[in-house]
Parts: C-alpha cells; sequence; structure tokens
C-alpha cells in the first residue's frame, strides 16, 4: 500500500473542507452603520402615533390613517375636513372602501387577514404598533421591500 | 493493488460534495425570525400550525408557540394571544393528564404530545399576561401571571425556593394588583422580587406610581436540549451563549437608566430539575441496553432501539429570550426618538447591537378605545438596526457556522420536526457559495 497518496488524500480532503467552509459556509460579519439618531419627518399620522393634523386619507390628498373613532371625526369636523358630514356618512366613506377599522379588531400590527396597513395598499387601518418596523414604515411612508432570496 | 486513482478521485469527490452539501441554503421560518423578517416569520409558522394540526399532533405545542412568538415581536399581539391560549390549553391538558401524552412510558419521548417545561409553560403565559396587562385587562392579567407562577412551581428542582423564583411574574403580578388597589398583595410579591433579584431597583410601588413608561427588554437566547452525556436517553439543558448582559434606555440622547434583570431562563431551565419522566426515560434507555446485549431477546433491544423508545427528547421552544429585563421611567408627554444600547459583562457597548426607535410618543390617545398600559417589549439582536443592511443579514441565517456561533446557538440539529415547515418559495442550491439553481 502506498502510505504517501494515503497521506496526500488526507491532506487534500482536508484542504478541500476547508475551502468549501471557508467560500460556502462561513460568512463574514459585513459592513456596519448605526441607525441615524434623527428622525425623518413623518408622511402619515395614525393612532398611535398621534394626530398631526393631515387630512384623512379618504379625502383626496389626504395622508391621515387614524380611525374613524367619534373622538376623532371631531377632530377632522374642527379642523375643517368633512363639512356637514355626520359620524354615519364619514364611516360610510371608510366602509365603502372595504376598510377595517379598530371597531372591528385591533392589535393585529396589520399582519391580520385584512392586512397589510391602508398606507402599504392593504385593507388594515389598526393602527401599527410602536417599537416595530411596521410603525416606522407607516409614519414614514418607507416601505422595505421583503428579502425575496435566501441567505 | 493500486491504490493510486482512488487516492486521488476519493478526496476530489469528497471536495465536490462538501462543496454541494454545505451550500444548500433552505429557508425555515426560523431563519426569518433570527433574520428579523417577522412577517415571514409569522407566515411560515401560520403554515406549520396548519400542517402539524393535519399530521404532527405531538408538536402542536410548539408549533404554537413558535408562532406566538414570531407574532410577539412582530406586534400582533392578537395572533400571539391566540396561539399562547391554544399551547397552554394543550400544556395543561397533558400536565394534569387529561390529554393525550401518557403513552410516553412505551413510546419514544419525542413521539409524544410536548407539553412545554416547566419554565417554557411559565413563560406562555407570562406573554399572555403581558398582553392582557397593555391592554388593561387587569383581571385577566393577574389570572395570567399567578398561572405563570403555578406553571413555575411544578419545577422539580431539589430546593423548593426554585418553585417559586420566577421572578418576572412576581414583578408583574405585582404591578397588576397596583392596578386593581390591592397594595398589600403588590408589596408581597414585590418583596419576592427583591429577594430573587436583589439588585432590581423597580420593583416598588413608590417608584412605580411616579412613572408613565414601561420597558421590557429580552436579551439573548433561550436554553436548549442535547442529550445527557452520561445517560443518552434522556435530555438536559444546554445553556445559550450570548454576550448581551445589560440595556441602558435613551430618550432624545439622554440616559433614563439601565434595565433591571427579572428572569434568566438558562438558570430556570438549569433549576428545573429532575422529573419522573426524566427517570423512566433513563430506565427505558437502560432497559434497551440490556435487552440488547441478551441472547434471544437482543432482537428486541434492537427493534426498541430502532423505534427510538431510548431517545432522549430534545424538543424545546427555539424563541426563548435568554434574560427579561425592566425599566420604568417617567418620560415627558410628546414625541421622542428611543434608543437602546447593550453592553456585554464587562460594561463594553456592543455597537453592532444598538436599536433606535423613532416617534416614540408618550400621551393620551386621542380615542378612549385605545387606552391601554404604555408597557413596551422590545428585543435584542445583533445587526437589528443596522443602516447597511436593515433587510438582515444573510450570516443571521440558522445554519451557517459562524452566525451560530455568534448567536450562541447551534450545537443542536438545527431542524428538527418542531422548527417549522420550510418556507418553499424561498428555497435555493448553491455550489460554493454562489446561486446554482432553485430546489
Amino acid at each position: 500500500m502506498d502510505v504517501r497518496w494515503t497521506r496526500r488524500g488526507f491532506l487534500l480532503t482536508v484542504v478541500s473542507g476547508l475551502s468549501a467552509g471557508l467560500s460556502g459556509c462561513v460568512a463574514e460579519l459585513g459592513p456596519y452603520q448605526a441607525k441615524a439618531a434623527s428622525a425623518p419627518p413623518i408622511k402619515n399620522c395614525f393612532d398611535t402615533l398621534g394626530h398631526q393634523g393631515f387630512k384623512p386619507f379618504v379625502l383626496e390628498g389626504g395622508t391621515c390613517y387614524c380611525n374613524p373613532l367619534p373622538a376623532q371625526m371631531a377632530v377632522w369636523r374642527k379642523e375643517g375636513h368633512f363639512g356637514d358630514l355626520g359620524d354615519d356618512d364619514i364611516l360610510q366613506r371608510y366602509s365603502a372602501r372595504e376598510i377595517k377599522t379598530l371597531a372591528d379588531h385591533r392589535d393585529c400590527n396589520n399582519l391580520c387577514r385584512w392586512g397589510p396597513h391602508v398606507a402599504k395598499g392593504g385593507k388594515c387601518l389598526v393602527p401599527p404598533t410602536p417599537l416595530t418596523d411596521n410603525y416606522e414604515e407607516v409614519a414614514t411612508g418607507k416601505f422595505k421591500a421583503a428579502p425575496t432570496k435566501t441567505a | 493493488m493500486n491504490l493510486r486513482k482512488p487516492g486521488l478521485v476519493l478526496p476530489l469527490l469528497a471536495a465536490v460534495l462538501l462543496l454541494v452539501g454545505c451550500a444548500r441554503h433552505q429557508r425555515y421560518p426560523i431563519n426569518a425570525f433570527y433574520q428579523y423578517d417577522y412577517e415571514t416569520a409569522v407566515k411560515g409558522y401560520r403554515e406549520t400550525v396548519v400542517e402539524v394540526n393535519k399530521n404532527d399532533e405531538k408538536n402542536i405545542v410548539l408549533a404554537d408557540v413558535h408562532l406566538a412568538s414570531a407574532s410577539f415581536v412582530a406586534g400582533n399581539y392578537h395572533d400571539s394571544l391566540e396561539s399562547l391560549g391554544r399551547a397552554s390549553k394543550v400544556m395543561d391538558d397533558v400536565e394534569h393528564g387529561t390529554g393525550r401524552g401518557q403513552a410516553a412510558m412505551v413510546l419514544a419521548q419525542d413521539l409524544r404530545v410536548y407539553k412545554g417545561e416547566p419554565y417554557e409553560r411559565a413563560m406562555a403565559y407570562t406573554y399572555m399576561g403581558l398582553i392582557y396587562f397593555r391592554r388593561g385587562d387587569w383581571e385577566n392579567a393577574r389570572s395570567a401571571f399567578n398561572l405563570a407562577l403555578l406553571a413555575d412551581r411544578t419545577s422539580k428542582g431539589d430546593n423548593e425556593e426554585y418553585r417559586d423564583d420566577f421572578a418576572l411574574a412576581h414583578y408583574l403580578i405585582g404591578r397588576t394588583y397596583l392596578k386593581l388597589g390591592e397594595a398589600d398583595n403588590a408589596a408581597i410579591s414585590f418583596n419576592k422580587v427583591k429577594k430573587y433579584m436583589p439588585d432590581n431597583r423597580f420593583a416598588d410601588a413608590a417608584s412605580v406610581a411616579d412613572t408613565n413608561v414601561t420597558f421590557v427588554v429580552e436579551l439573548g437566547c433561550g436554553p436548549g436540549k442535547i442529550p445527557d452525556p452520561f445517560v443518552g436517553s434522556v435530555d438536559t439543558i444546554r445553556p445559550c451563549l450570548y454576550p448581551e448582559r445589560s440595556a441602558e434606555i435613551l430618550v432624545d440622547g439622554q440616559s433614563i437608566g439601565r434595565t433591571g434583570k427579572l428572569v434568566d431562563m438558562n438558570y430556570q431551565a438549569k433549576t428545573s430539575g429532575s422529573s419522573g419522566r426524566d427517570v423512566a426515560q433513563a430506565v427505558k434507555g437502560a432497559a434497551v441496553a440490556v435487552m440488547k446485549q441478551l441472547p434471544f431477546v437482543g432482537i428486541l433491544g434492537s427493534v426498541a432501539e430502532m423505534a427510538g423508545v431510548n431517545k432522549a427528547d430534545l424538543r424545546h421552544w427555539r424563541h426563548m429570550p435568554g434574560e427579561v429585563h425592566v425599566l420604568e421611567a417617567k418620560i415627558p408627554e410628546g414625541m421622542h426618538t428611543v434608543q437602546i444600547n447593550f453592553y456585554d459583562e464587562k460594561g463594553t457597548e456592543l455597537e453592532r447591537f444598538r436599536q433606535v426607535h423613532y416617534y416614540f410618543r408618550v400621551g393620551e390617545p386621542v380615542a378612549p378605545e385605545l387606552k391601554g398600559e404604555p408597557l413596551y417589549v422590545i428585543r435584542s439582536g445583533m445587526d437589528r438596526h443596522n443602516a447597511v443592511r436593515p433587510y438582515a443579514a444573510e450570516y443571521l441565517a440558522w445554519g451557517q457556522a459562524g452566525p451560530i456561533l455568534l448567536q450562541g446557538r447551534g450545537m443542536e440539529s438545527a431542524f428538527g420536526p418542531d422548527a417549522g415547515m420550510p418556507i418553499k418559495t424561498e428555497c435555493t442550491w448553491t455550489f460554493a457559495g454562489r446561486a446554482a439553481g432553485s430546489c
């Protein structure tokens, strides 16, 4: 038996294994940049963020995604929106678009069957949960695309 | 005999196999979870729950608690509560013998319905209580925290104190008692927190009264399981290693303090002790070993071994945090930026763990329908707020050697029956790290 070749074979296997590990199995940490400490401007408002005086989204050019609850509708009227419309008429504007509000469900962070959030093209108007990505995305109007490929 | 050719061909073949075999990445909900892609994790675990309900009833609790974890960290408390409700029902049924699971005396451990360890059951009820507490549903919160404490009392540790040391639930039930106007009961609960977590300065009725926000911070990763090195037929706890040991919260750049630890899940797991189940399983393991040595009976031992009767049950809740901390604060009304810094055990900041959350609002909601308790849960994670690759971090994929070590995970099997259904659309084959086609 030729011992030299066996030893060489062993070495080749080890080297191949190591190179396989280095090229395909072990990933480097990659670059890091801390998230900016200053917040970008708010584009959309909603209940958990607090009303920012924007026009309700059911009106042309509106970016207020607060729920049409009695107290909020009173605020909108004070701000001069909806004219003489009563609460039922305002609610009709939302139901006509098949929007599901806090009156239907809560606490879903728009991951329910009616999601995503209306600002993202869905039918769910439940206010996003603070300290989540969805909360910031809806507030800024900048939506991350979900990853399309695996690591 | 000429061994020259095999000496060359075999290593080359091995090299090719290594390159292909190592590079296949299939994405599971658990991958998505540790890449902070919670929406995908929730979808994957939802499919898992449906599948497990149809074909794999023994893992129903794990499917539900994993879905609950993903939903919880995604901010979907509604679904999280639903999943936890289903899981806790099965856990209780099995624990009290009213349901399935008693067949474990003859079946392999991983063939029986998983009921969760005492610390897992305690955590499931604690999450339920947290959701009720956030909603201002004090009665249900109290019930859930009481059940968490009851679950901890089923710990089989030798020391009686291990059965009542789940300080997280003591703290939260104390807070709930204050809401219910039961100051005496709150004081009893807070005294227990001081007993078990003497460094925690937050369990105090007077200090709570002067605050308007509570942060609950989850750090690190919870315990896993490996076969016991001496008695391979039973499982033993493998603590998870993680670097983050404390957290500091800053509001608009100003520190409002360090968090105080309320529970260490790895410690809870280690002090659960051995149970009757463990003894029975050890006996099964020994019996199979003896049977295999006996003439004529040996075949039965081999059959039992093949059926996995003597196999340790390594299933566990894979998304458990390592520690849970709390910080109460008085923050002025208005909009704030909240930053959370994490530190290692030497007090050095772990920069890549830093989180920055914008538009944190303190104040009464316009609509009374939205009233609840301002309690916020934050989970730590490396590169979660990395601005370069915000959608995380390919290297955080479960199953890759480097990040497994960085996450303190990995000697266990990555893809057990409880890890969730593969996310089929995202399965790719690669060769030497390069994409080479879809599966």
